[in-house]
């Protein structure tokens, strides 16, 4: 479960899926899509936050 | 003045306090000051956690809701959109045009539920439990359903559907499709189980931080399952925890989905919530049997404590504010949740 992970591996992990989806809604030419994507991220911002404070 | 001066003047005049709160907006500047007073009021929260503060959004964010109480928003389809509306108030326009404004306007009440939150709810106990399995999902799932489904009470609060006749007659449709189907389904459920009024489940988890969304949902099943009637008091924090350890990781694999197409995120989304639901149906028939069993014989109770003992170990539940072991208080605490007492709108920066 993910408060096994060590803090550090789980942050770079969260920060790496938010730059793959930021990569993948700025490439979709689908604006739904490209919203869900992008607010994917903005979710995964809001833990990264929380996980560096 | 263009419209980018026009947006920075905006923020900077609500930002240094030069505001009007407490009227019908007629500006983007009064719009930004009465917006959270009006997500407060429809959501019957006790505080937001909202410290007044709108700042553009950088490094392609829409919207974010900060942990120091700073609301984020993106300039090119949130900020820019509703400073459009106020320059067109009351003019007939396109249902592109609606679509964009309203898509704007669920946004920033999707931002504003993640500050809501209990009286006395903290920031940083909401931090902490987000960080926890299954938080993020329920949280993100519970503000996107609740925006969308009160989305008109909110435009008809701030006057909105003045300003843009015909907002209500268009439709934006939801994001976190990881999310928001497992969390419809859920709360649906769990208004049956506990013969709540359609929607209720939804709007008092929406009155929660993560700090207390899970142990809200846990109590609800508890309470409405034949457990209190037969587990020990001193054996129920083990099946609350259970039981919460059961949701969660249900939840906790959403996440797996984000970043796929919309209608793959909304099915497997539907799937799990159903497999979910029916582990946790499992769960509650498997202790109930345990607890009423009056003897057992050496195979049963083997089988039984193998049963009970599931895929994983209890692990610690997100720390939560105290609760009760006695079975007629939580349900007590429980009604309190649900029925609030109504919040009345507040000017901007209350709570």
């Amino acid at each position: 479960m993910e408060h096994d992970e060590v803090p550090g591996d789980r942050l770079a992990r969260t920060q790496w899926l938010i730059a793959q989806l930021r990569q993948r809604a700025a490439e979709c030419e689908d604006p739904r899509e490209q919203d869900n994507l992008r607010r994917s991220a903005d979710s995964l911002v809001r833990l990264a936050t929380a996980l560096r404070a | 003045m263009t419209a980018i001066d026009e947006i920075h003047s905006a923020l900077q005049q609500h930002n240094s306090g030069r505001h009007a709160a407490g009227v019908v907006p007629r500006t983007l500047v009064e719009l930004l000051a009465n917006h959270a007073p009006a997500a407060l009021s429809i959501s019957g929260a006790g505080q937001t956690a909202w410290n007044g503060q709108v700042v553009e959004a950088g490094e392609g964010i829409l919207g974010l809701a900060h942990w120091d109480g700073t609301l984020h928003l993106d300039r090119e389809c949130i900020l820019d959109p509703l400073r459009e509306m106020y320059s067109r108030s009351g003019l007939i326009q396109s249902d592109a045009m609606l679509t964009r404004y309203r898509e704007a306007l669920v946004t920033m009440l999707h931002e504003q539920s993640h500050f809501l939150g209990p009286s006395g709810a903290t920031q940083e106990a909401a931090r902490q439990a987000f960080k926890q399995p299954g938080s993020r999902a329920l949280e993100e799932g519970v503000a996107e359903a609740w925006a969308h489904a009160h989305l008109d009470d909110y435009l008809t609060t701030l006057g909105v559907d003045q300003v843009a006749p015909g907002i209500d007659q268009v439709r934006a449709e939801p994001s976190y499709q990881a999310f928001v189907p497992a969390v419809t389904l859920l709360t649906d459920d769990l208004d049956e189980r506990t013969g709540l009024p359609a929607g209720e489940t939804l709007r008092a988890l929406n009155r929660e931080t993560a700090e207390g969304q899970w142990p809200l949902v846990v109590d609800l099943v508890y309470c409405s399952s034949g457990l209190p009637e037969c587990v020990p008091p001193n054996r129920e924090p083990v099946v609350r925890l259970r039981l919460e350890n059961t949701l969660r990781e249900s939840f906790r694999s959403l996440e797996d989905f984000e970043g796929h197409p919309r209608g793959y995120e909304a099915a497997r989304s539907k799937s799990t919530a159903r497999q979910c639901i029916d582990r946790l149906n499992t769960e509650i028939q498997t202790a109930e049997r345990y607890f009423q069993a009056p003897t057992r014989t050496p195979d049963q109770a083997t089988a039984l404590r193998s049963a009970l003992s599931g895929l994983a170990p209890p692990k610690t539940p997100a720390q939560s504010r105290p609760t009760t072991t006695a079975g007629a208080e939580v349900t007590n605490r429980t009604r309190q949740r649900i029925q609030p007492t109504p919040t009345p709108l507040r000017g901007q920066g209350d709570g």
